[in-house]
């Protein structure tokens, strides 16, 4: 008897390992290690655009098709826009490049899909999406360096009249949103908005009741702050990659100063340590180097910053 | 710039549990046959299979992310090594498992726990069942994590991700009879766990 009950116990254990993880998990969780991802990789590359046109190029967005008819009875959402604070930049030459998702749920219930705007280094390659695919949509801004949004007015999803949109976030200057046919899943209505508000790029998010309403807690930084400082360093890489090492120090100092502890302060060290060099100041570059190589034995900068450091005597 | 009338990529094959194809049907099997590997795309399809990996091997959540984008950098970098005729899911589970063994040999995660503050908890009442279902979850991490790492990874990839043992022999570089031989460990392993978890919290 004993035995028997043991055995159910442990298959109600290996079916609990073999449950996929929530979607609302996951996708929170995509999207924080895809904005680092996004930050890493950058970082590697600047200035040695090698792969990283993979996934910067291809300025194209696909919303899944899982299911025809969802796919065709929904609606997607499309924003692009420049990162808030530094949306009068767009003006100047950097634009900003938005990235967007669209995926239909399984359930076909209602999917959101917000527009991460990304200063001129690049675009955020994968955003948040309710199904299993995402088809990334990115642009490297760089290459279009006069950014010119078609604003489209706000709509409301005629196939999802339960599930009205809620407010569109106020688009600053600069800053433009468009709808487009797809499809739209509300994972985390509020915190879209406020990503939207922090980062200063339209989102457009609706709200689904059974879905949206309760969301785990992420774990880390969340989304939001996690955009506002890519875009920071999105902002030096844009200078660094222009040759403009001071430009880029003053948006990494800015960096250290609002977020000291980052989860993103690797990349930040890695990119000062680049932008020294740039600057011509390789005694501190140095120093910073010899400091970061301590710190951070493992990192994947390290070799990219000794190469660069041993070019430069 | 991009955003209006901007092409839907054609071409791709999307379906949940299948790897990124470009154009290439034909091979029905699960995992196969992808001919060239698109990484943000990947990445989007894989993801909650990485971080679901890692976790079963027993990275706390505190460090999923981080390990994570590890695991992901490292498919960045070797994604021109891919063979087609794999199957994704082992070939990534390869790294999971060598990032996840890399992390256990740092002495400040040697510690392996998983503790309950660790997870994310979901307090809206609607999530009841939620609950009862992560607190299964968790015991069944737990008894995991007694299964020795090498063992587990067998265990996982046969158990959970229903690989054939000489795949799971081909994905972790050892020969057929040792992935037998650590499989029937590991049952015995989580079998013991498993009931210990449950004589620990008395019938209920």
């Amino acid at each position: 008897m004993k035995r028997s009950s043991d055995e159910r116990f442990e298959k109600e254990l290996l079916q609990a390992l073999r449950e996929p993880i929530r979607a609302p998990e996951r996708n929170a969780a995509r999207t924080r290690v895809s904005l680092r991802l996004q930050a890493t990789l950058s970082c590697l590359e600047v200035g040695a655009a090698s792969t990283l046109p993979l996934m910067l190029e291809a300025p194209s967005i696909a919303a899944s098709q899982s299911t025809a008819s969802v796919a065709a009875s929904s609606k997607a959402l499309v924003g692009a826009a420049g990162i808030g604070n530094t949306a009068a930049a767009a003006g100047s030459g950097a634009a900003g490049a938005g990235a967007a998702v669209a995926a239909t749920h399984p359930l076909g219930v209602l999917l959101t899909a917000f527009a991460l705007g990304a200063g001129a280094g690049g675009g955020a390659f994968v955003v948040l999406s309710g199904g299993d695919v995402i088809e990334p949509g990115a642009a490297a801004a760089s290459k279009a360096p006069a950014a010119s949004f078609s604003v489209a007015p706000r709509q409301k999803s005629p196939s999802l009249p339960a599930l009205p949109l809620p407010e569109q976030a106020h688009a600053d200057s600069g800053a433009a949103s468009e709808l487009v046919e797809g499809s739209v899943r509300a994972e985390e209505p509020e915190r879209a908005r406020t990503h939207a508000r922090g980062a200063g790029a339209p989102a457009l998010a609706s709200g689904s009741a059974q879905l949206g309403a309760s969301v785990s807690p992420a774990t880390g930084p969340s989304v939001d702050t996690l955009t506002v400082q890519q875009a920071l360093l999105d902002r030096a890489r844009a200078a660094l990659a222009r040759g403009d090492g001071a430009q880029a120090l003053a948006a990494l100092a800015e960096h250290a100063r609002v977020h000291p502890a980052s989860t993103l302060a690797e990349e930040r060290e890695a990119l000062t340590i680049k932008s020294l060099i740039a600057s011509g100041d390789y005694p501190s570059a140095r120093a910073r180097g010899d400091r970061f190589g301590q710190r951070y034995p493992h990192s994947l900068f390290l070799p990219s910053i000794r190469a660069a450091l041993s070019k430069n005597p | 710039m991009m955003v209006r009338g901007a092409p839907f990529q054609e071409n791709i094959v999307q379906s949940p549990d299948r790897p990124v194809l470009r154009s290439v049907a034909g091979n029905a099997s699960d995992t196969s046959a992808a001919v060239s590997l698109d990484f943000p795309a990947l990445f989007a399809q894989h993801f909650g299979y990485v971080w679901q990996t890692l976790r079963r091997l027993g990275v706390p959540v505190r460090d999923l992310d981080d390990v994570t984008h590890d695991v992901f950098l490292k498919v960045y970098h070797q994604l021109s090594q891919y063979q087609s005729p794999r199957a994704i899911k082992p070939w990534l589970f390869g790294f999971a498992f060598r990032v996840a063994a890399d992390y256990r040999r740092l002495s400040r995660n040697r510690r392996e726990l998983l503790e309950p503050s660790d997870e994310p908890q979901d307090t809206a009442p609607s999530a009841i069942e939620r609950l009862v279902f992560a607190e299964r979850l968790e015991l069944a991490l737990l008894a995991l994590q007694d299964v020795e790492l090498e063992r587990r990874a067998v265990f996982i990839l046969h158990e959970l991700d229903e690989c054939s043992i000489p795949e799971v022999a081909e994905t972790l570089g050892i020969n057929v009879n040792t992935a037998y031989s650590r499989l029937r460990l590991a049952r015995e392993d989580f079998s013991k766990a498993a009931r210990r978890l449950r004589s620990r919290r008395g019938e209920r």
